[in-house]
């Protein structure tokens, strides 16, 4: 465990030294708040439905919200690894006295901690809402249970990606093309006719788990395939270090 | 040596290669094993304040005393129902949940399956408008597009669509469950002939909103006019007398004597009833219910004390409740209840033999019978008066030998039936009826009425009173609250101030953090 910790230390001074997280931040903040903003003026009007909640909208139910997702997740964590193997760093790491495993925790939660950094400042939107209407505290804490147990299992994604090249770029490219492949399953999962594949794309369905999260529906499926996926993808991270230790 | 150190290193990639393949592949099938698991068993958790995801109470019974396999088929594929089959789909995800061993649920694309649909059309001869199919082993109900919302057209006449205005999916749902699951639907028969409350006219005294939920709790509802008759309709669950202002005649107690005798069940509603001068008007079912225990005074009951809000004192909101099956939900929630001008209705001290009466809901101590009906303008408690806490409400239960002493049969005193041969064990009929006899009085028709049905507890203590009287008592509960609403009234200042804090400065301070660590990098 000092392993990991020392490296999550590591990991996570390095990204609040770094201009390119700052400026994350803000690209992260524009677009978060142009939904908020956005959402306020929609529900504002007296014709808007109002059995929907600024949050719930907030939560998943944009395009831009995914948006956020795809693009900070590759920005996050195409550095983490491929940037040590290509700088050389990784084999002194490697040398230390930690292994593989520790390695790939300490800057999977490091990588993980700055990602619950960046959506803190939302919590802003809640008082701003609870300024201005009644608040159901459920939903919203059920909406960023979800926007994390998404998140853990990108952020494992990008791991892995970055852990498979030594160039930043293709990291990022390879990210963001298995992320692609999770939200492909939102469209084929709505053109799938036969039942039992219907039930596993459903299952594996983010769009549908994040609409969920954002109506205050928190069901043990969905955060089974989180905590699962990513112990996966970080297994495969770990072995794929491991094997480039061999080779 | 050397050859063989050059072998083994050139194994090791291999070993390693294959023990990575098979670390892989492990890790593969633990991982489908586990969501496999979790797929099949789970649980759904409702994080909102009014519980709007998560089954009400009573569908929640309803569902969990499905003990054979049913499938609920949602059919899909029309055209402009977006927002309502998504709000479906979800609510039977809800129901397959609470039990899943026997609930399946399903989903056809009439579009994309237009065999699946073809199959489902000849085999149950689904129309248009079918939107889901309950189907067990020997039954099946039909849910239409039409019962799952309510829509707004006032907007078609200048070209708009309809709006929804309401989801009544969970409703229509949990009717159709009830139909499926029960061998019976329990018909209600309401009194007719005494100025009794309307069912089918709106009005203050109406049952018109009443009856609609009957129809959603799978009663059967009809009507009756007692005078003159032989004997309560066949089949009849429960007899209903609502707020008569006629009187009754002997004739027609002892129809309803026969009928408790019989098993009958009876729920008896009634008002503070005046006659022209304005003085206590006799039913004639007051000194027929004594018999029961049940005391019922000419008064009308004030409540200086009551829990309403911007109104008088004869309008009464109270949770004060006795201990009984009908009650216990209201009392566990702490929801209460309203009666407007209502007269007392409690246990008398001499109970007859065999018979239980329960005292259903109460007013607060300083509450009491106002008895003297010719001055309305000034009243107060003085001894003529009936003494708080006052109840408003009570329940019967008799069996065996106490039906055989049911009053209206009889002359007074006497204890013989009206027909001797049904009290005898010889005869065996009346007696034979293993299931207690069931009544229950209110001093109130108004909780019932149009007009508060829908205020507090007023509709769970009705239908829980229906329920009960019927024997369904796995339908006891609450009915829920509507979800909260939220609206927001911005104006421009607001909205401004909200953008520039959320597309400005929070932004801004980030970049302004991020140029300081690059500034704190290049020293």
């Amino acid at each position: 465990m000092n392993g990991v910790r020392a490296i999550f230390e590591r990991e996570l001074r390095s990204y609040f030294f770094s201009p390119m997280a700052w400026i994350v931040l803000a690209f992260v903040l524009l677009v978060n708040g142009y939904i908020f903003a956005l959402i306020l003026s929609f529900l504002s009007d007296a014709r808007s439905p109002g059995s929907v909640t600024p949050m719930r909208l907030f939560f998943g139910d944009t395009f831009f919200f995914w948006m956020v997702l795809i693009f900070i997740v590759p920005v996050l964590t195409m550095r983490l690894i491929s940037e040590e193997r290509k700088s050389g760093t990784l084999e002194m790491l490697m040398t230390a006295p930690v292994n593989e495993t520790q390695v790939v925790l300490g800057k999977y939660f490091a990588a993980l901690a700055f990602y619950i950094f960046l959506w803190m400042p939302t919590g802003i939107y809640v008082l701003v809402v609870a300024q201005h209407s009644s608040v159901d505290w459920g939903p919203i804490a059920s909406g960023y249970l979800g926007i994390f147990g998404i998140g853990s299992v990108f952020l494992a994604v990008g791991l892995l990606a970055s852990s498979l090249s030594k160039n930043q770029i293709v990291a990022a490219v390879i990210t963001f093309a298995m992320l692609m492949f999770f939200f492909a399953i939102y469209f084929v999962d709505s053109l799938v006719t036969d039942e039992t594949l219907k039930n596993i794309l459903t299952y594996m369905n983010l769009l549908q788990h994040m609409e969920d999260f954002g109506k205050g529906i928190v069901d043990t499926r969905r955060l089974v395939y989180y905590l699962s996926t990513s112990v996966l993808f970080l297994f495969f991270t770990s072995r794929a270090l491991a094997a480039k230790k061999w080779s | 040596m050397s050859t063989e150190k050059t072998a083994s290193h050139r194994q090791k990639p291999w070993v390693d290669g294959s023990l990575l393949g098979v670390g892989v592949l492990l890790a593969v099938g633990i991982f489908a094993m586990v969501n496999y698991l979790s797929m099949r068993h789970y649980e759904r958790f409702d994080w909102t304040r009014s519980k709007i995801y998560t089954l009400s109470e009573k569908s929640l019974q309803v569902v969990q005393q499905i003990d054979e396999p049913v499938e609920m088929v949602l059919v899909q594929g029309l055209v402009g129902e977006d927002d309502v089959l998504g709000a479906t789909e979800e609510l039977l995800d809800r129901y397959a949940a609470a039990n899943p061993s026997f609930v399946d649920k399903r989903v056809v694309d009439l579009v994309r399956n237009p065999l699946e649909a073809q199959r489902l059309a000849q085999e149950y001869e689904i129309s248009e408008d079918t939107a889901i199919i309950l189907v067990t082993e020997e039954d099946r109900r039909f849910v239409n597009r039409s019962d799952l919302a309510e829509y707004d057209y006032s907007g078609m006449q200048f070209g708009q669509p309809p709006t929804m205005q309401a989801f009544t999916g969970e409703e229509s749902i949990t009717r159709a469950l009830l139909e499926l699951m029960e061998d019976h639907q329990p018909k209600v028969v309401f009194t007719r002939g005494h100025g009794e409350a309307p069912l089918d006219v709106g009005g203050m005294r109406s049952l018109s909103a009443a009856r609609n939920y009957f129809d959603k709790e799978n009663f059967l509802v009809d009507t009756w006019t007692s005078l003159g008759a032989r004997e309560v309709p066949k089949g009849t669950d429960l007899l209903v007398i609502a707020g008569p202002t006629v009187g009754f005649l002997p004739e027609e107690l002892e129809l309803f004597s026969s009928y408790l005798e019989g098993g009958g069940r009876l729920l008896v509603m009634l008002d503070p009833a005046l006659t022209e001068t304005g003085l206590p008007l006799d039913l004639g079912l007051e000194d027929w219910l004594a018999g029961f225990g049940v005391g019922i005074s000419d008064d009308f009951i004030i409540d200086p004390e009551s829990d309403a809000a911007f109104v008088g004192p004869e309008i009464i909101a109270t949770s004060e409740y006795g201990v009984h099956p009908i009650v216990e939900p209201l009392a566990g929630d702490g929801a209460p209840v309203m009666f407007s001008l209502a007269r007392s209705v409690q246990g008398l001290d001499a109970v007859p033999e065999g018979m239980q009466i329960t005292e259903l809901v109460r007013t607060s101590d300083a509450a009491w019978g106002e008895t003297d009906f010719e001055n309305l303008d000034a009243y107060g408690f003085d001894e003529a008066d009936v003494p708080g806490p006052v109840a408003m409400g009570v329940a019967v239960t008799f069996s065996g030998s106490a039906r055989a002493e049911v009053p209206g049969t009889t002359e007074a005193g006497t204890t013989e039936a009206a027909n001797p041969e049904a009290v005898t064990d010889d005869a065996g009929g009346a007696l034979a009826a293993a299931s207690e006899g069931r009544l229950v009085v209110f001093g109130d028709l108004d909780f019932a009425s149009d007009v508060s049905v829908s205020n507090a507890g007023n509709s769970s203590l009705l239908l829980n009173t229906f329920n009960w009287l019927v024997q369904r008592e796995y339908l006891i509960s609450i009915e829920r609250d509507p979800p909260d609403q939220t609206r927001l009234n911005l104006d421009g200042g607001e909205l401004l101030q909200i953008v520039l804090l959320v597309l400005v400065l929070q932004p801004g301070l980030a970049l302004v953090a991020g140029f300081l660590v690059w500034r704190m990098r290049r020293r």
